[in-house]
């Protein structure tokens, strides 16, 4: 099989940063356009939509590693590929609500394509100190895009917050990380992983004591538990949520989470494998903890939520929740379930968040209360909002419920019942608070309102969101093929 | 052995001193002054460790970037300068924290049994090989690559965050 030079395998970040830097000069330069989506704005979405394009330039099938720290396989091009996605629906809903709230949309822009390439390059990651790069390059992008509106004290407080909570996390990360290079003096997850297996890169005899680095792994653990927002690490999340710009709130529900568990499936299996003592502790109790707290913590706190987005903020804590089992696993079937489940995840939020945002930028409020007869106001809105919900739930008929089936079947398979237990158990509580949504959109109405204009770009990002996650419920074996060509690879050599 | 020993472990006391200082001074402005002591004393283990390369590493991040900035932040802000702008508010809980950081790292040192001998044989030319290996496609090519990107985006970022309006 014949490679492509190694830059060819990077175009999809590297259009990324080509294009936010072209959007940063062309916003210092070019005159502002009075009327119309900003320049800026269509710049964003021709380079999300080269970079997407870009990544089918080089074959699925190949697998390699570019320059020594990363890794371009199936997994990461199919990984690639669903953040490109939802980055291009994220710059769809911008547009108005920034347009509407935000006088320099210019860096805004630049800033998002920056967090593509950000969780781009996460995913790829086969190198701890990559690793720790691209989580500290994706929180320090992320700040910024938090705070973005400046004139909101919501939004500076909770940029400030992530900011405090993140530098802590990824110093604990990487002091955790610096124990495992000191211990097998190399960065590379395959190297590092016969250096704890006792192949020493340096020194020729030696054994470590597994259970002795469990400290330090818990440590690591809890970097990818932030960058995922994954309980107990969460505290951070639904402040951020609340006060970020909407569009904002929108990626960061899904592509930090998307490429750090990427980045932690990558690790989990090359780094971490089964046959190592270590590798047997992290997958159970340490995943395995995080998993059940989440999805409890996330549900019940969920149910005291009246603000939409906080609401949404503990539904995604539930929702990894409910993904890390699949970590937890780490079966090839579980993985698999895996892809399809994120996949579904980030489409079905991105429907929910699109109607979020237009109610955002219409009533400048995200409170329940005010989401009243939404499906009189815009019935599209309303129905995006059910249809994405109900998937988040695991109805059937949406792409939720096969994700779940599929995520269930496949812990079930390994002998983890008892963590679906658990699963169903949180799958029964969440119904209470999103039934609080499903009654504020359908069920009270509220005729003094007026009706709601949906803007065209957000028109088609909902009718994308919407459209993919009925397609997923009804015919979801073309993703499912892809998703398991992905993660084959990983399973082949060992 | 024995002397090189004996001044490790003067080196040690003082940083632990400065250290302690760090988090018991009133005034904001000598914690960073202490924090300054904490540094070099680090920088000196280097020295003691015939690292002369991190040590001068030490001695310009981290007294030269980091602490200097940190003491400009705390004189441009606004009642930095007073003495009781250092509250100890979580004391107990913040001392519980540490104490049972060091419990784990003390056993878990305990635990590896670092080797008596250095493990890897000191390369002549170490600091040209640090130099190549940060521009090597086989070596840290992309990284150093993605820290000037993330250079750049602090910068921007700042400057969007802060400035006046």
């Amino acid at each position: 099989m014949a490679l492509a030079p190694p830059i060819a395998y990077l175009l999809a970040p590297l259009c990324l940063l080509v294009g936010s830097v072209l959007i940063l000069m062309a916003d210092v330069t070019l005159p502002k356009r009075e009327s119309g989506s900003p320049l800026s704005w269509w710049l964003a979405l021709l380079f999300v939509l080269v970079s997407g394009a870009s990544s089918f330039v080089v074959g699925r099938d190949d697998a390699t590693q570019v320059f020594a720290v990363l890794a371009y396989d199936p997994f990461t091009a199919y990984v690639w590929r669903l953040l490109l996605a939802t980055l291009g629906l994220v710059v769809l809903i911008s547009q108005a609500y920034i347009s509407h709230n935000v006088k320099e949309a210019g860096f805004f822009y630049a800033a998002l394509l920056l967090f593509g390439f950000g969780a781009l390059v996460l995913t790829a990651c086969t190198n701890t100190i990559m690793l720790i790069l691209a989580v500290d390059f994706l929180s320090i992008v992320g700040y910024v895009l938090t705070g973005y509106l400046h004139d909101d004290k919501r939004s500076t407080e909770a940029a400030l917050k992530y900011l405090i909570y993140g530098s802590a996390v990824s110093a604990v990360m990487a002091f955790g990380l610096s124990w495992l290079y000191g211990i097998t003096g190399t960065a590379d997850y395959e190297l590092t992983a016969r250096g704890l297996a006792g192949e020493w890169v340096w020194a020729a005899s030696r054994t470590v004591e597994p259970l002795a680095l469990i400290p330090m792994v818990t440590f690591v653990l809890a970097g990818f538990a932030f960058k995922i927002g994954s309980a107990p690490f969460h505290q951070w999340l639904p402040d951020a949520f609340e006060g970020a710009p909407t569009p904002v709130t929108a990626s960061l529900a899904i592509i930090p989470k998307v490429a750090g568990f990427a980045a932690l499936v990558r690790l989990t299996l090359v780094m971490l494998p089964e046959t190592l003592t270590l590798g047997v502790w992290w997958r159970w109790p340490l995943v395995a903890f995080l998993s059940v707290m989440g999805m409890f913590l996330g549900n019940l706190i969920g149910i005291w939520q009246t603000n939409v987005k906080r609401l949404m903020a503990y539904s995604g804590i539930a929702q990894v929740g409910y993904a890390l089992i699949a970590v937890a696993v780490a079966t090839e079937r579980s993985l698999t379930a895996l892809l399809l489940y994120l996949t579904v995840y980030a489409i079905a939020e991105m429907g929910a968040f699109a109607a979020i945002t237009v109610m955002s930028t219409h009533a400048r409020s995200d409170d329940l209360a005010d989401y009243r007869g939404l499906h009189h106001r815009a019935p599209i809105l309303a129905a995006a909002m059910i249809i994405s919900i109900l998937s988040l739930f695991g109805m059937p008929g949406t792409g939720g419920f096969i994700g779940k089936l599929w995520l269930f079947t496949a812990a079930l398979d390994a002998g983890r019942g008892w963590l679906i237990v658990i699963a169903a158990v949180n799958s029964i509580i969440s119904v209470a608070y999103y039934w609080k949504v499903i009654q504020a959109t359908f069920v009270h109405s509220d005729p003094e309102q007026g009706r709601i204009r949906v803007p065209n770009a957000t028109m088609v990002a909902v009718t994308i969101a919407v459209f993919t996650v009925l397609a997923l419920g009804v015919y979801p074996n073309v993703v499912l093929r892809w998703a398991e060509a992905a993660v084959h690879g990983f399973f082949q050599a060992g | 052995m024995f002397a090189g020993q004996v001044v490790f472990l003067i080196i040690a006391c003082l940083m632990l001193g400065a250290a302690v200082r760090v988090v018991t001074s009133r005034r904001i402005f000598h914690a960073a002054l202490w924090l300054i002591g904490s540094f070099f004393c680090v920088a000196v283990i280097y020295m003691l460790l015939e690292s002369p390369f991190m040590a001068g590493i030490q001695l310009f991040i981290y007294i030269g970037g980091i602490a200097v900035l940190t003491v400009i932040a705390i004189m441009v802000t606004k009642g930095g300068m007073h003495p009781d702008s250092h509250t100890l508010g979580n004391g107990w809980s913040a001392a519980i924290v540490s104490i049972s950081l060091f419990i784990v790292m003390a056993w878990t040192i305990t635990q590896l049994g670092f080797p008596n001998e250095p493990g890897m044989p000191v390369a002549e030319e170490g600091l040209a090989l640090l130099g190549a290996a940060l521009v090597d496609p086989g070596g840290y090519l992309v990284p150093f690559e993605v820290v000037s990107v993330m250079l750049m985006v602090v910068l921007i970022g700042s400057l969007y965050l802060g400035r006046e309006r």
